[in-house]
């Protein structure tokens, strides 16, 4: 009891060297070393059907890091998240057949800002209540909008979908490269996924972070501390919509087409998934939980007509088993690798 | 905005359906002092927490921060005025460690805005050692600094009540609630309890006020006591006073 209650409850705040945090240089070059291997993945394996898997993965790992904010940081079991991801693909279709505009970098900004809209409206609506009933009106909004873009013909060609007349292009008019191979696309998606890892893990470094976590773990404790849960489910369901359209808008440019499927139930079941196999609240996870959601169906191809009922069976049994995910089971291994300075061994008392 | 909050309730009563649970409480507390809140179980000493912190709003009747009305503020908004509380039943941040529920907990003097997270860089860094900085200092106030990597939720009960207050104190609070901190300590968990208390109140920048079934701690921390008895101010006034009083040694001590 050194400290005097001036130092706590006044201005003054004495200088002391900071806790231990983070995992620091090892982590790092960790990371670095997956991105390279990530990279070079596509050119030693030769093989346009791996390619595509590829290109899934970077997708479904974008999308499941958005998710991720919502349902594994924030606590919000929100359905609309297929909608957003439609929203975004439909939004790159229609920039490109209606504004001639291939430039990736504005489809997937605008993709960035609809999804942001789209998701705040939910918000504004739905983040009136929350927990199941969130879950209740989300729902409702994605069915009203689903069947809304199956019936306007005029602006979304309704079932029959939108084809994209040409390829985008990573630059600006018609000067830069194509999206005309799996490879590209799968190196710009690896791209906007370090991005967006990157921003949800700085957002978690800041009050805004702090807020979802808050309202994550104790709504009353949370707005005793002065943080209001619909502000801060309203900025997770922003960001994380924001995510998933890109997502979305990148699985236009990598597909060509874009139909009702592209905010379809099995987006929002892959998001689910993904986020829960990978590791709810972990950020990394979800890229795992991506990897396995694309890679398994397809080692399971041997199954057969069984490849479906194995591949739930797996599902069903990791999440008993790996309750909390797959990055329960990497957490561990990378700590012991990077030598994270784990708090406990900092150790106060003796300083 | 610093400084120790005064508060006062005029004739401020709640009542949930058919019970009045608080029933036309009038009271004044200086700020800066440390105060006493006791009665029976069921007097309304908690729902009466819950008026002060908007947590729930009054059937009728005013609360007062320093002569300014509050009234129906929600919760964060009071927070933001300085008042912070502790809750009964231990409530913190289950799944974070102590450190993380400090940061986290913070969010008020937070000064990591998302705006600087990507465009001020090294004002962000800034921000974020002096919250770290500050966590330290508060874990080194309530004892818990070799504490800080374990995870709150397997924590021994006394350091969660601990834990509480320091998650508390992180916002620098001007009025800090304590509802039953004592409860299910043993006999030097509550002197350290009354060592915490003490540390927070020496600056005199607090009003504390503790609602608590220990009459050992409260009439050693409070400078002031209210009684409490089915939704009704009975007595108040020092210690030595309140815990001698007729009627408090009936409703309370039962004697």
């Amino acid at each position: 009891m050194t400290t005097s209650a001036e130092q706590v409850t006044g201005e003054a705040v004495p200088s002391r060297p900071p806790a231990p945090r983070g995992s620091g240089r090892y982590g790092r070059v960790g990371v670095l070393l997956l991105l390279v291997v990530a990279i070079a993945l596509p050119f030693a394996v030769p093989s346009p059907y791996v390619h595509g898997l590829l290109v899934l993965v970077v997708i479904y790992a974008i999308n499941g890091v958005g998710y991720d904010v919502q349902l594994g940081l924030t606590g919000m079991f929100s359905m609309g998240q297929a909608l957003v991801f439609g929203a975004g693909s439909y939004t790159v279709a229609l920039l490109c057949t209606r504004a001639d505009s291939t430039s990736i970098f504005i489809g997937l900004a605008a993709a960035a800002v609809v999804g942001t809209v789209v998701g705040g409206l939910i918000g504004l609506v739905g983040l009136r209540t929350e927990g199941p009933q969130f879950a209740m009106i989300s729902l409702g909004i994605w069915q009203i909008v689903l069947i809304w873009v199956q019936n306007a013909v005029d602006l979304t060609r309704g079932p029959l979908g939108i084809s994209l007349p040409s390829y985008g292009v990573l630059g600006f008019g018609d000067i830069g490269i194509e999206l005309d191979s799996d490879i590209i696309v799968y190196l710009v998606g690896l791209g906007l996924l370090v991005l967006t890892v990157g921003v949800v893990r700085r957002l978690l470094r800041s009050r805004v972070g702090s807020s979802w976590l808050c309202v994550r773990e104790n709504v009353a404790l949370a707005r005793a501390q002065g943080v209001s849960p619909f502000r801060a489910r309203m900025t997770a369901a922003m960001v994380s919509s924001a995510i998933s359209a890109v997502a979305g808008g990148l699985l236009a440019y990598s597909s060509g087409f874009v139909s009702p499927d592209n905010m379809s139930v099995s987006i929002l079941v892959g998001a689910i998934v993904i986020v829960i196999v990978g590791g709810r609240g972990s950020v990394y996870g979800a890229v795992l939980g991506a990897i396995l959601f694309v890679v398994l169906p397809e080692a399971l191809r041997a199954a057969d007509t069984l490849r479906l009922l194995v591949f739930g069976g797996v599902l069903a049994l990791g999440v008993v088993f790996v309750p909390n995910g797959l990055w329960s089971l990497v957490a561990p291994i990378r700590d012991l690798l990077t030598r994270r300075t784990r708090p406990l061994d900092a150790g106060g008392e003796a300083r | 905005m610093s400084g120790a909050l005064g508060l006062e309730l005029r004739d401020v009563s709640k009542s949930f359906g058919n019970l009045q649970a608080v029933d036309g409480v009038s009271l004044r507390m200086q700020a800066a002092g440390t105060y006493g809140l006791i009665g029976p179980n069921g007097a309304g000493k908690t729902t009466l927490f819950n008026l002060i912190s908007g947590a729930h709003r009054p059937s009728s009747g005013a609360v007062l921060l320093d002569d300014e009305e509050v009234t129906g503020t929600p919760p964060e908004g009071l927070a933001r005025r300085g008042v912070l509380r502790t809750f009964q039943n231990t409530s913190v941040f289950d799944s974070l460690s102590v450190l993380d529920n400090l940061l986290v907990g913070a969010y008020l003097v937070d000064r990591r805005t998302a705006v600087s997270a990507f465009l001020r860089p090294f004002r962000h860094h800034r921000a974020d050692v002096a919250l770290r900085e500050r966590a330290e200092d508060v874990l080194d106030l309530v004892g818990m600094t070799s504490r800080r990597g374990v995870v709150a939720k397997s924590l021994a009960y006394g350091e969660l009540r601990y834990l509480e207050i320091a998650v508390a104190l992180m916002s620098r609070p001007r009025l800090l609630l304590l509802d039953e901190p004592g409860a299910g300590l043993n006999e030097a968990e509550v002197t350290r309890l009354e060592a915490i208390l003490g540390a927070i109140t020496t600056g005199r920048e607090t009003t504390v006020v503790l609602v608590e079934h220990n009459v050992g701690l409260v009439s050693r921390a409070c400078e002031r006591i209210w009684v409490l008895d089915r939704g009704r101010l009975v007595v108040d006034g020092t210690p030595d006073v309140v815990l001698s009083d007729q009627r408090v040694r009936e409703v309370y001590l039962g004697a």
